[in-house]
């Protein structure tokens, strides 16, 4: 099995695992615990094959001065490389204390055995890991690691994640609750719009407010600093009265609303290799065009970082990036990075590219203008909903043509998008609000769209199908109404809620059951293994050939969908009961699921429900609304989401393929949720939905 | 103003303006409690006042004068609560920032209403939001809590 490139930067043993503390094994990932157990998982691995019991160890995420850099904690990788590391590293670890045990008690190593951080010979003599620390710490790890397969990863006790344990004890968890001495609190305010700038903002009449210690103005960003966190509040309340920004006044022609993307400019590149000739429309017998919305992270706790400048910037953020935060944070501050740390203490579910970041920035320029006193910056409902970086608006044409025999011989998909990926640090420019805003404002970066075979707008839009001729091309809009980043799936959501929904519509032009279709069009055993096991734990045809029954004036429908994420990850298939009357009710979901190797099955199980329930509310009720001076979007009111009222049953059915690496599951469920209801709601009303969110308002477009 | 948090009696100087929120968690070091939206609308700030669930984010401080307030903190001493069980043996979260409210809201479901119809309870839980999707673990907490032996779940609505 080859060797993550982060073991080449981070060759030591004690880089990963520190067995310095007695009855302790320190775990320093470069992955982020964000909601997703992915700390858990990494026990598992490293107690399965140190044989340690998983309360004996202490995983510590990210920090920018100690551990590996292990980039980015997103795109479903955190197992996939992070896990492999540590697999590597604890397998390579174990190896070599079991050897240097073997010279201490002078018997072979085949002749020791190994419980709980103790090795014994036959005879009862024995040594601890911690005794045996300071001869492997500074060894470089090996070369060798065993199959998965042969791994042992995790016994059979129940999964019980540390972090659950402590949140419902009330212990702190959270970067948002932890308290440094002579801490202060601070708010940033801007105008609803990031472009516009600040005409004048009478800095005297803030300062006077109970508890002000410090305003912060430099060009566009307004920054408050008060003893206590309502005193903060208060005054950034006065400052929203008071501050005056110039009307926000548009740039250019910009596209707000998805559906008209097509013929919008745009910077178009061939995903598939460039036809000799631009297809001919006549050649097509099947068209149709679909797509989503802006969605926003909506992360249920709002922002918050911690800075203080004393020698040196240190930042704690729940960003998913320490290091390129780091790298935006210096280049900015005009620091060299060395002089920047940067820690990551968990915050609320992370999806993708949230606020986390620019609330991190805030912190870090108001560090350096209160220096000594740690910075606590608490972003608000409305400062994330107005300025976080969304999901992407998509739209998505595809055209087919259909054989005599009921096979797709030709394939067209285009698609139009902003960018999926905006993270700072990039080369190009800065990203981050407080970087835009502060004098002199540096140029905002234009990062290119994530490269394929993953891709940001182009991901999953090759289909997974067997068909003869396959042409994908991608749109990078020119001009945007909001800033973008990633979401969960990234481009892969739209393009799979398009792919699979125009499956659906070719298998009824060639008269045949939509599993039957695809089937028809699926070389790869494991997605046929996939689409075949949910056929029959949701039993599809006896649930199909009712699909007719309506109870009143409320009709049901049963649809299908079926991906694997970036080609490359897992495999889910997705079948999704609806009733829609005057509502849309989706009350079933079953799932099969393919990660491979699986390492922590209730954590594979969690990962897919939330996929499904939060793609379920994208689906169904979510869209930023976005008009040319911006987002529309406030609160909560103006976001609806899907609530525990109408949480669907789910059945998760997992698919065992121990012999094969593990691949995420965190975002496998998004795209094929989503067309599978779509699918469903057609099965149901005989009514094509096309364009996101399914409400019955897009419902009743559609029927007209 | 005077009140009981969790069995203790205190005093603030808060403004009387102060949401309930803030003196919890940064008077009394009770952090459990979250700032969510300050709208009432996520449910992640819920408290018992007297019992009642209330948004501490939007109740001020004035309005307990004299009440009985009830964090989570307040929950349990040596053994959990069962509604703290419940989310364990269920692991009914995935990030946390939401499960603070939702047990405060199930332990006042559970006190005051042992055998909810399926209604009542999505009532309770319509007024919180979760963003990761452990929504149906919270629901099998609740399966759990209401058990048979006290009547279950009545799914008559």
């Amino acid at each position: 099995m080859k060797a993550p490139d982060s073991l080449k930067a981070h060759p030591l043993f004690r880089d990963w695992i520190d067995l310095s503390q007695q009855g302790l094994v320190v775990i320093h990932s470069g992955k982020a615990e964000i909601g997703q157990g992915i700390h858990f998982a990494l026990s598992s691995i490293v107690g399965g094959i140190l044989e340690v019991p998983l309360d004996w160890i202490n995983v510590r995420g990210p920090d920018t001065d100690e551990g590996p850099n292990e980039g980015l904690t997103a795109g479903s990788l955190s197992v996939q490389q992070g896990g492999t590391a540590l697999a590597y590293v604890a397998d390579n670890l174990k190896t070599c204390l079991l050897e240097a045990a073997s010279q201490h008690l002078a018997v072979p190593v085949s002749e020791l055995s190994c419980r709980d951080g103790v090795i014994k010979t036959s005879d009862g003599r024995k040594i601890s890991y911690w005794e045996l620390s300071d001869e492997v710490s500074d060894v470089k790890v090996g070369e060798c690691l065993q199959s998965w397969a042969d791994l042992e990863t995790h016994d059979n006790r129940p999964e019980r994640r540390a972090e659950i344990d402590a949140i419902v004890r009330g212990n702190t968890h959270f970067l948002h609750d932890l308290v440094w001495p002579d801490m202060l609190h601070a708010r940033v305010v801007r105008p609803r719009n990031i472009l516009s700038h600040l005409v004048t903002l009478d800095v005297d009449a803030i300062t006077v407010l109970p508890g002000v210690i410090h305003v912060e103005v430099d060009g566009d960003f307004i920054g408050v600093i008060t003893e206590q966190e309502d005193q903060a509040i208060n005054a950034a309340l006065a400052i929203q009265k008071e501050a005056i920004w110039e009307s926000f006044r548009k740039t250019g022609d910009v596209t707000v609303h998805p559906q008209d993307y097509i013929g919008a400019p745009a910077e178009s590149e061939w995903v598939t290799a460039q036809p000799e000739a631009e297809p001919l429309e006549q050649s097509w017998t099947q068209s149709a065009t679909y797509s989503r919305p802006f969605i926003a992270h909506a992360s249920i706790g709002p922002s918050c970082a911690v800075a203080v400048q004393g020698e040196r910037l240190t930042v704690w953020s729940h960003s998913q990036g320490v290091y390129l935060l780091r790298k935006e944070i210096a280049r900015v501050l005009n620091m060299s990075e060395s002089d920047v740390r940067v820690i990551h203490s968990p915050g609320a579910g992370a999806y993708g590219h949230n606020g986390a970041d620019d609330c991190a920035m805030d912190a870090a320029v108001l560090a350096r203008a209160c220096p000594g006193k740690p910075i606590r910056v608490q972003w608000t409902r409305e400062d994330e909903f107005l300025h976080e970086p969304y999901g992407s608006a998509m739209q998505v044409r595809l055209k087919a043509s259909l054989g005599g025999d009921g096979r797709i011989t030709h394939w067209l998909h285009d698609v139009w998008s902003h960018r999926h990926s905006r993270r700072p640090g990039h080369d190009s420019g800065v990203g981050l609000l407080a970087a835009r805003q502060i004098d002199p404002g540096l140029p905002a970066a234009e990062p290119p769209d994530v490269p394929m075979p993953n891709g940001g707008i182009a991901r999953n839009a090759i289909p997974i199908y067997g068909i003869d001729d396959v042409m994908v091309r991608k749109h990078l809009l020119a001009t945007a109404p909001v800033r973008t980043s990633s979401l969960r799936s990234l481009g892969a959501y739209g393009n799979i809620f398009a792919i699979e929904s125009f499956m659906d519509e070719l298998a009824e032009d060639a008269g045949t059951d939509p599993i039957e279709f695809r089937l028809r069009h699926l070389g790869d055993a494991r997605a046929r293994m996939a689409l075949e096991d949910v056929m029959e734990i949701s039993g599809w045809e006896s649930r199909r050939s009712d699909r007719s029954d309506f109870k009143g004036d409320i009709a049901r429908g049963t649809g299908v969908a079926l991906a694997r994420y970036k080609g490359s990850g897992c495999y889910v298939a997705v079948v999704c009961e609806v009733e829609a009357g005057q509502t849309i009710k989706l009350c079933h979901v079953w799932a099969s699921v393919d990660v491979g190797r699986v390492i922590s099955p209730d954590g594979v199980r969690a990962q897919i429900e939330g996929g499904i329930i939060q793609s379920a509310s994208w689906t169904l009720k979510e869209r930023v609304l976005v008009e040319d001076d911006g987002s529309q979007v406030f609160g909560w009111e103006d976001y609806p989401t899907l609530p525990f009222s109408e949480i669907p049953q789910i059945d998760i059915s997992i698919l065992e393929r121990n012999d094969l690496p593990p691949v995420g599951a965190g975002e496998g469920a998004q795209g094929p949720t989503s067309a599978a209801i779509a699918n469903a709601l057609y099965s149901a009303l005989g009514v094509r939905v096309r364009h996101l969110p399914l409400t019955p308002d897009e419902v009743t477009r559609a029927m007209q | 103003m005077q009140f009981v948090v969790n069995n203790e009696e205190v005093t603030t100087n808060a403004a009387e303006s102060t949401p309930l929120l803030y003196v919890l968690r940064n008077e009394l070091g009770l952090r459990a409690v979250k700032y969510g939206c300050g709208t009432g609308h996520c449910g992640a700030c819920t408290v018992l006042v007297d019992g009642r669930p209330e948004n501490s984010c939007e109740f001020l401080v004035s309005l307990v004068e004299g009440c009985r307030v009830t964090t989570l903190e307040g929950l349990s001493n040596v053994e959990l609560h069962p509604v703290q069980q419940a989310f364990i043996e269920e692991q009914a979260a995935q990030c946390g920032y939401c499960t603070t409210g939702l047990i405060m809201r199930l332990v006042s479901l559970l006190d005051t209403t042992p055998r909810p119809l399926i209604a009542e309870v999505h009532s309770a839980l319509d007024r919180h939001l979760c963003r990761c999707g452990s929504h149906s673990r919270v629901l099998k907490v609740v399966d759990r809590l209401f058990s048979a032996e006290l009547g279950g779940v009545t799914t008559s609505s």
